[in-house]
């Protein structure tokens, strides 16, 4: 039977979370916003408070790795997952995308990396004298949500490969230790072709590009990356040779869907945090704001407002929470996943939008923090997938379901 | 930990109720013809125990959550949607074990914030007025319905020989027989219809709403998967598939946001504002499912020879049958914020 319960260990978690993202996060948000970085001592308050991306999943695909791999831990569960990323994201989405910890790149290291790799590539979190961050580099200038049409060249050569290419849109390019990177050994064998490598910052042939200037999450740091026949060792290669030989063709494609599988729950986790944030803070200036005399709340219209946004926060909370079920359950959930993304993103800009729009149209400077949310949003109807993109998922599940092929 | 997973006996419940609707489903047109559900069909539900689906173990049915109940209730409407709503929606009086519910917002309606221009009235034991628009209820003994009192609305007994009924013409769910009643005579009041029975309601007709939705987006996919233009399947084309994708969230979103209300009244939690934003988003969904079903099938959506014109004849027949959107959506504001608004100048 459903159940919408939170254990009393998910209601602490939650609870700290939040209470962390309103003291720590939220009051360094505006600045952290006109500096487009993180305030360094936000780091140490991260580590004393014990806060770090074990809360993340490492291990989401586990059943289905091909190594070895350790029990799923109750803490690393998807569920708990999007539990922490709705809060902190409450506070500022850029935060949450800047703790340290392998972020995105996780989930491939954890979904076909062999145990040698997970514990070399993982180690460095355990180190605190500084914060470490990884990161995942598939999109490229020609190739955004076009995962098959990736053209970054990875060339076979004695002891390993030479990478060449430009990724770009990359969260945590320029502060990551390593890179999970995706390339094509010839783009002609499609996705076959599809080798998927971890390149640790300092590797010959491998910069940092420019960083990006964006509209919104200016803190969350975003960049191109440039691999310039760069040498990455046989060792490098996810899951090895043998993971390759054994699947025969498409798994560098598949890690790739895999990692969106575990990750669009939490990116939809966080647009619900930030949409969540606007709702409460529409609803909060509504009551000290006037229109024609009368106090916003007087008009029923407003009421049904915000009584809809917060109708639209719910219901996109509850598809998330339902792909992150699935996904702990091991059960398929790429249209989940991709339901809970496109309605969370898109739900999510007309939230912000209707709270700006609701809270500034009656003489008063427009509120900092909403326009700043306005603006931090728009990215969540495009990266991991845009909202086209996501709909391309779901109706194609929609006739997997009756086995027909329709050539969308 | 928040699950979504169904128990066995809810999953029985909901895989009895959709194969009956699967033995209904032929029936549907002829159903709609003879502006009445086949008595052998009435009779097999009977037996299944389908139209006591939602009456409580204390008096004498099953005893299900509501979640259960509305599980079976989609399950069997998602398969036959007209004779499914026409046989199990009067049925909504089993929450509160009577046998057959005529109207719904006929009495004070209070807790929807507004009152209709007919209403049925309530003093002492006498009962008078008119539902405009309501299912007729079938040929019952008697029937529930909400009356307005001095105190509150009341569910009241009603004997039939104190209700006129003449047909009421509406567009769709003709085997429901839709009736304008005239209420004159005494009445057993039964109880107050306060908000957990509101509650309760909105809970039991969302699902019919569900299994539209669920309905049309299956027949819309199924018919873009065979139907060709242009040379290609039309399902190929992205102005066909993301209309489909778009019902396929909106539908679930609804289902999710009714799961967590039913989950709440099951546990003994106030559920009315978020039932009645779930019944205005099953209403919403649903509305969009069949009216994108009509425009998948094109000119084909337009004619009796598929089934789509009817359902959207139904479904705005059934959403007034159920509440107005408006109405909800101000029930939807919780007591409190209504409270806080009248204390601001």
């Amino acid at each position: 039977m459903p159940d919408f319960a939170e254990s009393s260990k998910e209601q602490t978690i939650r609870a700290y979370l939040h209470y962390f993202a309103e003291t720590e996060i939220r009051p360094r948000s505006l600045e952290a916003d006109r500096m487009a970085d993180i305030q360094p001592d936000f780091y140490a308050v991260l580590d004393r408070a014990g806060i770090s991306t074990e809360m993340m999943p490492r291990d989401p695909g586990s059943s289905r790795s091909s190594a070895a791999s350790d029990a799923p831990r109750e803490h690393q569960t998807l569920r708990n997952a999007v539990l922490a990323s709705e809060e902190l994201s409450w506070g500022d989405a850029s935060f949450m995308l800047s703790l340290p910890g392998p972020g995105l790149g996780g989930p491939p290291v954890s979904f076909i990396g062999t145990r040698e790799q997970r514990d070399r590539f993982f180690a460095i979190f355990q180190d605190k004298d500084r914060p470490h961050f990884g990161a995942y580099a598939l999109t490229e200038p020609e190739a955004g949500s076009d995962v098959a049409g990736i053209r970054t060249r990875c060339e076979e050569v004695p002891g390993g490969y030479r990478i060449t290419g430009t990724k770009t849109f990359i969260t945590n390019g320029s502060r990551a230790d390593w890179v999970v990177v995706f390339a094509t050994l010839d783009q002609s064998l499609g996705r076959a072709g599809h080798r998927t490598f971890v390149v640790e910052r300092g590797r010959e042939g491998f910069s940092v590009g420019r960083k990006h200037h964006k509209l919104g999450l200016r803190a969350s740091d975003t960049a191109e990356l440039v691999f310039q026949d760069c040498f990455v060792p046989e060792e490098n290669l996810l899951g090895g040779r043998e993971h390759y030989e054994r699947q025969q063709s498409k798994e560098g494609f598949k890690v790739a869907m895999a990692t969106f599988d575990s990750t669009r729950p939490l990116v939809a986790a966080m647009a619900v945090g930030i949409a969540r944030a606007a709702a409460e803070r529409a609803r909060e200036l509504v009551q000290q704001r006037y229109m024609l005399g009368r106090g916003l709340p007087r008009y029923r219209a407003i009421l049904e407002s915000l009584d809809d946004m917060d109708r639209r926060v719910r219901a996109a909370r509850l598809l998330t929470w339902k792909s992150a079920y699935l996904a702990d359950a091991r059960e398929s959930q790429s249209r989940a996943a991709s339901m809970a993304k496109a309605y969370a993103g898109g739900q999510a800009v007309q939230i912000c939008r209707e709270a700006l729009e609701l809270t500034s149209d009656s003489g008063e400077e427009p509120d900092p923090f909403l326009e700043k949310w306005f603006r931090d949003i728009r990215v969540f109807d495009l990266f991991e997938g845009t909202a086209q993109v996501q709909r391309l998922v779901v109706a194609r599940r929609l006739f997997d379901e009756i086995g027909a092929k329709v050539g969308l | 930990m928040f699950r979504f997973d169904w128990d066995e006996d809810s999953t029985a419940v909901a895989e009895l109720a959709r194969d009956f609707g699967r033995t209904a489903a032929p029936e549907e047109r002829a159903a709609e013809e003879a502006r009445a559900v086949p008595a052998a069909l009435r009779d097999q539900a009977r037996d299944l125990g389908l139209l006591d689906l939602a009456r409580s173990a204390e008096h004498g049915g099953l005893g299900l959550p509501a979640l259960a109940v509305g599980h079976a209730v989609a399950s069997l409407v998602a398969e036959a949607p007209t004779i499914g709503t026409s046989l199990l929606l009067p049925e909504a009086a089993a929450l509160f074990g009577e046998q057959s519910l005529v109207g719904f917002l006929d009495g004070g309606s209070g807790h929807l914030g507004y009152r209709r221009s007919g209403e049925v009235r309530l003093a002492g034991a006498q009962v008078a007025g008119t539902i405009g628009f309501a299912a007729a209820g079938g040929d019952r003994p008697n029937c529930l319905l909400i009356a307005a009192g001095d105190d509150g609305d009341r569910f009241c007994r009603v004997d039939a020989g104190a209700l006129a009924f003449s047909p009421a013409s509406a567009m769709g769910l003709a085997a429901l027989q839709t009736a304008r009643i005239v209420v004159d005579g005494r009445a057993e009041v039964l109880g107050a219809c306060g908000a957990r029975e509101r509650t309760a309601l909105f809970l039991y007709f969302a699902p019919f709403f569900h299994g539209y939705s669920r309905a049309a987006l299956a027949y819309a996919r199924d018919y873009a998967a065979q139907r060709k233009a242009f040379g290609r399947l039309i399902g190929s084309f992205q102005g066909i598939a993301f209309p489909l994708a778009e019902v396929a969230m909106e539908s679930e979103a609804a289902e999710l946001l009714w799961q967590e209300a039913a989950w709440r009244h099951d546990r003994g939690e106030d559920a009315f504002a978020p039932a009645a934003q779930a019944l205005r988003a099953a209403k919403d969904a649903a509305f969009l499912a069949v009216n994108t079903c009509v425009g998948t099938l094109g000119g084909h959506g337009f004619v009796d020879d598929h089934p789509a014109e009817r359902w959207l004849r139904d479904v705005e027949t059934l959403s007034a049958l159920t509440g107005h959107r408006q109405a909800l959506a101000q029930a939807a504001i919780p007591i409190e914020t209504r409270e806080e608004a009248e204390g601001i100048a």
